[in-house]
C-alpha cells in the first residue's frame, strides 16, 4: 500500500528515515510530498511511528535557538510549534519540520530539536521495517560536513525519488 | 467564544485523538458555524461550489501540476459543510477563521486555489 498523493497533500504525516551517522531521524511532512521511498511503505511507516511513539520520554533535549527567525514566530507561539518535536527528541530521534508549510512541493526542512546525549541514539528496541538510506534522498545540504556543523544550522532538501 | 477561539477549541479536540490533518479550519455563516480540515471532498457538492472549482480543473487533481489538488482543501470541505440545508450561501460571504497547522498551531495561507474560490 502506498500514501495517495490526495493523503499526502492533507496529511502532516510523521516519517522517519535512517543514517548510519546520524541515527534515526524524524520529518514532519506538514501536507507535502513524500519521499518515493516513504510514499510506497505506508503501513510500515504508521507502525514505526506507533512504535516510537510508545518509546519512553528520557532523553534530554536542546531545540533550534534558531526557530523564531526562521518561522518568524514570537516566543508565546514557539511554545505551541515545539511540543510534538520536543516529544521525538525525548525518545533520542532528531526531528525536523518542513520550512515552507504554504508551498506543498517544497522540500527543505529545518530541525528543530534533537537529544543532548548523543552517544544513545542508535538504539531502539526494534528493526526498521525499511532502509531508508538518508543519503540517497538528500538533495542539497551545506557541505560542511555535520561533525563541525551546529545542528542549528541543519537544513534538508530531500529527493522526491 | 468567537470562530477563532471555537477552532482552537476543535483543533485541541483532533489533538487528543492523535489526528493531524495539515490544515484545519472553522468556517460561519449567518450565524451557523461548522469546522473541517484538509481531505478529499465529497464529490457530492453543492452546484455553486462545484462550478467554481471546475473553473481551476478537475477535481483532485493539481492545477498545472503544482499546488494542492483541487477540492483537498480545508476550505472546501467546511464549505460543503455549511452549505448542508443551504445551498445558496454566496461563496465570497461565508467567513473563514485562520486556517491552522494542529501540529505546531501556525496559521497557514490560503493557497491559490481557495483565494479563486472563495474570492479572498
Amino acid at each position: 500500500m502506498s500514501y495517495t498523493v490526495l493523503e499526502q497533500y492533507s496529511r502532516d504525516i510523521d516519517y522517519y528515515i535512517y543514517n548510519v551517522t546520524l541515527g534515526l531521524l524524524h520529518f514532519a511532512s506538514a501536507g507535502g510530498r513524500l519521499p518515493r521511498v516513504i510514499e510506497a511503505n505506508d503501513i510500515a511507516n504508521e507502525q514505526l511511528h506507533e512504535n516510537i511513539s510508545q518509546l519512553p520520554s528520557d532523553f534530554k533535549y536542546i531545540t533550534n535557538p534558531n526557530l523564531s527567525e526562521i518561522l518568524g514566530l514570537n516566543q508565546l507561539q514557539l511554545e505551541s510549534y515545539l511540543t510534538d518535536f520536543v516529544e521525538i527528541a525525548k525518545k533520542g530521534i532528531c526531528s525536523f519540520d518542513k520550512t515552507n508549510i504554504n508551498n506543498p512541493e517544497d522540500q527543505t526542512y529545518h530541525l528543530v530539536a534533537w537529544p543532548e546525549n548523543e552517544s544513545d541514539k542508535f538504539w531502539w528496541p526494534f528493526d526498521l521495517p525499511f532502509q531508508t538510506n538518508i543519503n540517497n534522498i538528500i538533495l542539497n545540504r551545506s557541505k560542511i560536513p555535520f561533525s563541525e556543523n551546529p545542528k542549528e544550522n541543519w537544513t534538508f532538501t530531500l529527493k522526491l525519488d | 467564544m468567537n470562530l477563532e477561539e471555537q477552532t482552537e477549541k476543535y483543533v485541541i479536540k483532533l489533538i487528543s485523538f492523535k489526528f493531524k490533518p495539515a490544515v484545519v479550519i472553522g468556517a460561519e455563516y449567518n450565524g451557523k458555524r461548522v469546522f473541517s480540515y484538509s481531505k478529499p471532498c465529497d464529490s457530492n457538492m453543492r452546484n455553486s461550489l462545484r462550478n467554481k472549482l471546475r473553473e481551476l480543473g478537475d477535481l483532485y487533481i493539481q492545477k498545472n501540476g503544482k499546488g494542492n489538488p483541487i477540492g483537498n482543501c480545508a476550505e472546501v470541505n467546511v464549505s460543503q459543510k455549511l452549505m448542508i440545508g443551504n445551498s445558496t450561501i454566496p461563496l465570497d460571504k461565508i467567513i473563514f477563521s485562520t486556517p491552522i497547522r494542529p501540529r505546531t498551531k501556525q496559521p497557514v495561507p490560503i493557497c491559490d486555489n481557495c483565494k479563486h474560490t472563495f474570492d479572498k
